[in-house]
């Protein structure tokens, strides 16, 4: 049987690498944790729990929070399965680091189009989202064909001097 | 910010109002940075520092009554703008806001947006203190909606 482990890491190949190091299943893969913080959140809105889902550095942002309305900004920044309505099409990468990048294009709560990019990482043996970008397009002609992280879409901001 | 994360119109009503601050610091700089054929940048920073720069110059000014508009968790901006010989402002914007940055792309009509004391930008110069429902709108227009 020494051909098992190829022949499980060959068909996962196809869905979001091998992802040998961190034994992630392709169950457990970024489309997956994408699903399932969607229906968090539809089932649990605002008390959702998104430490579940979102990076410790993204939680400490939170809990540095100076009022409850900023921290009520972040959750709703961070809302991502939320803001498209239809979701038509996903595609994964995964990075030498470990990460992954999920790219999704659908149509958006308002109706236009646009795509949402995420880069998960490993963290207490599940993946969680560690950077968000979203893209409004004026076209499906638009959509990404190919997974991009968030680092590659998002322009780069000045910081103050 | 009326939803989680802001829309098209409210990103690109936002890029509109920053134009008009800085054509209020300095009416004939910003004219000359957005007529000329090239690229230009607008950056504001976590302090709502912004600034205006191209080829012909640079502009620094205030944005923090703008960016206050759309959500106090907007932590900066940056649009890059291309202009071309058909006086086309052509744009990608990114606007960092949470845990999450929004990207738009579209482009402005410079001559609708500023040509003279009747165009836009001086208008809302004026007025920007009690601003109108109308002249949001036509801001918009000349935003391509």
């Amino acid at each position: 049987m020494r051909f098992l482990p190829l022949l499980v890491c060959i068909p996962a190949l196809f869905l979001v690498g091998c992802a040998t190091t961190e034994s992630l299943q392709a169950s457990d893969g970024p489309w997956r944790r994408y699903q399932d913080f969607e229906a968090e959140l539809v089932q649990k809105g605002t008390s959702a729990d998104f430490g579940r889902f979102v990076s410790a550095r993204l939680m400490r942002m939170l809990d540095d929070a100076a009022s409850e309305q900023e921290r009520a900004e972040f959750r709703a920044s961070g809302a991502f399965p939320l803001w498209l309505a239809e979701e038509r099409s996903n595609f994964v990468k995964r990075l030498d680091s470990g990460h992954f990048c999920l790219s999704v294009n659908g149509l958006t709560q308002g109706g236009g189009h646009g795509a949402v990019f995420v880069e998960y990482l490993p963290e207490g043996g599940v993946l969680k989202a560690d950077a968000i970008h979203y893209q409004y397009f004026d076209s499906p002609s638009q959509y990404v064909t190919e997974a991009k992280c968030p680092s590659e879409v998002e322009l780069s901001f000045a910081t103050p001097e | 910010m009326s939803g989680p994360v802001p829309t098209p119109m409210e990103l690109k009503l936002t890029i509109a109002k920053l134009l008009e601050l800085s054509y209020r610091k300095d009416s004939g700089m910003t004219a000359q940075l957005i007529r000329q054929v090239g690229q230009v940048k607008l950056a504001v920073d976590a302090n709502g520092n912004a600034t205006l720069s191209g080829k012909a110059g640079h502009i620094a000014f205030s944005a923090s009554e703008v960016t206050r508009q759309i959500g106090a968790s907007v932590k900066a901006i940056t649009v890059l703008m291309s202009v071309d010989e058909e006086r086309l402002i052509r744009y990608n914007a990114s606007f960092k806001i949470g845990w999450a940055s929004v990207g738009v792309s579209g482009s402005i009509d410079v001559e609708k947006l500023i040509t003279s004391c009747s165009g836009l930008l001086c208008q809302t110069a004026r007025l920007l203190q009690g601003r109108s429902v109308e002249l949001d709108r036509q801001l918009q227009e000349a935003m391509g909606y």
